[in-house]
């Protein structure tokens, strides 16, 4: 192998490509040969040449260029966030419509789609979105619960490859810091908690027990409420039981 | 309060991309869109064309940084290597001159080049100091030398092409590249930036 110290000089303008003539075919002819010292040394001038190369004077790029790079590499929450307010506006409609439908007051209504409103975050964009396809679902079937009144009362939309809309009003408000859980309750075995939820104290709920199930292994569709900061096991104090009907 | 470490930053952000996330593509541009661009414009002064090829850079580094090990990588020295040699590659282009040297930089292009043996050095004091020392070690060079490593490192030309466009003898030229790189290459050693 030829010596390194030859090269000593050329680390640099190698790095950079620029090395020409008889000097680069002797130097790459060297690397070749798999010399360790000189391949270390070209990475240390890599290094040099971009500290060197970042000195440029300060330019700023159009905006246009970073909506450039983000319709090439990140379009689709852009697609996602147009696809979400259709889907936020049509769930919000059909979630009042359904309200009205269920019997429900038209206070009850706006109020629901009041909190679907404040409710913007992408999450909760989501929920109602899953809740609209559960509502457009062929063959949902509605079972209402708790007629009365002033005791938690609404309706289960239920299809079995989508999910489970439960939609209540009337529940208890919760002590400070508790949270509403649904649950499903199976006709054999321990309820299985499905997601913790929030409502206004005597305002309407909804709640979403994803697909696909196996109705005829479900009872009832159950809320209860939980502590603070205590994962859900088993239901802590139930206000509802939903039953699925046949 | 904690002081928000770039390098730790730059780890999260690799480690996106290779989960090929196009979000962390628009952080990246982000945190350093405007220095790969001023590296591009520098060479390249057209602001459509710089940024065209500031575009194609940021497809290049998507299409390489699985080889980027984050764990001892230093991103900032890579991106700005793709970037000047794109810019360099376009030169060569539109200068009809050979490309050929670009398949040995695409080799160099590897992130692996950039692997960093003390990356527990690179802090945020260590870059501020590093880009200060190359800054004034640039400062300190003669006139002449300066001008040569602007034509090689801003605007990719050879040395016979330095030679060509100073009228200056290939000899000449040479030394004052090299006498000029010696120089940078002392007062980094001296700071410790390679």
């Amino acid at each position: 192998m030829t010596d390194c110290g030859q090269f000593s000089e050329d680390y640099e303008l190698y790095a950079l490509g620029l090395l020409e003539g008889p000097e680069k075919v002797a130097f790459d002819e060297h690397l070749a040969a798999g010399c360790e010292n000189c391949a270390s040394q070209i990475n240390a001038a890599l290094e040099l040449n971009a500290l060197i190369s970042s000195q440029a004077p300060q330019a700023a790029p159009s905006a246009l260029l970073r909506q450039r790079i983000s319709q090439t590499f990140a379009p689709a929450p852009a697609v996602r966030r147009v696809a979400k307010r259709w889907m936020f506006a049509l769930a919000v409609a059909a979630v009042v419509v359904v309200a009205l439908a269920a019997g429900w007051s038209y206070e009850h209504a706006a109020r629901l789609r009041e909190n679907a409103v404040a409710q913007t975050n992408s999450a909760e964009l989501a929920r109602l979105g899953n809740a609209f396809r559960i509502l457009q679902a062929p063959g949902v079937k509605q079972v209402t619960f708790g007629p009365q009144p002033a005791a938690p009362h609404g309706s289960l939309f239920i299809q079995d490859r989508v999910g489970i809309l439960l939609i209540a009003a009337g529940l208890p408000a919760p002590p400070p810091g508790w949270r509403y859980e649904s649950w499903i309750v199976p006709k054999n075995g321990a309820p299985k908690p499905i997601e913790p939820f929030q409502a206004d104290p005597d305002g309407p709920a909804m709640s979403l027990i994803p697909g696909p199930l196996t109705l005829a292994d479900i009872k009832a569709i159950a809320v209860s409420v939980e502590p603070p900061n205590v994962p859900a096991t088993t239901p802590t104090k139930v206000i509802l039981a939903a039953p699925l009907g046949d | 309060m904690p002081v928000e470490h770039p390098f730790e930053e730059d780890r999260e952000l690799i480690k996106r991309l290779k989960s090929r996330d196009g979000q962390a593509m628009l952080a990246l541009y982000d945190k350093y869109g405007g220095l790969l661009y001023s590296v591009i414009f520098r060479a390249v002064p057209d602001r459509a064309t710089a940024e065209d090829l500031v575009q194609e850079t940021f497809l290049r580094i998507w299409n390489r940084v699985h080889t980027f090990e984050e764990e001892k990588g230093r991103l900032q020295g890579w991106l700005v290597t793709v970037a000047r040699n794109r810019a360099f590659d376009y030169l060569r282009s539109v200068r009809n001159l050979p490309i050929q040297a670009s398949a040995r930089l695409e080799d160099l292009e590897q992130a692996g080049c950039f692997a960093n043996k003390e990356a527990s050095r690179d802090n945020p004091a260590d870059k501020i100091a590093k880009t200060a020392a190359v800054r004034q070690a640039l400062k300190g060079l003669s006139q002449e030398q300066r001008q040569v490593i602007e034509l090689t490192h801003f605007e990719g030309m050879t040395q016979t092409e330095i030679s060509e466009k100073l009228n200056k003898p290939l000899g000449t030229v040479k030394s004052l590249v090299r006498s000029a790189l010696k120089n940078l290459r002392a007062a980094a050693r001296e700071e410790g930036v390679v």
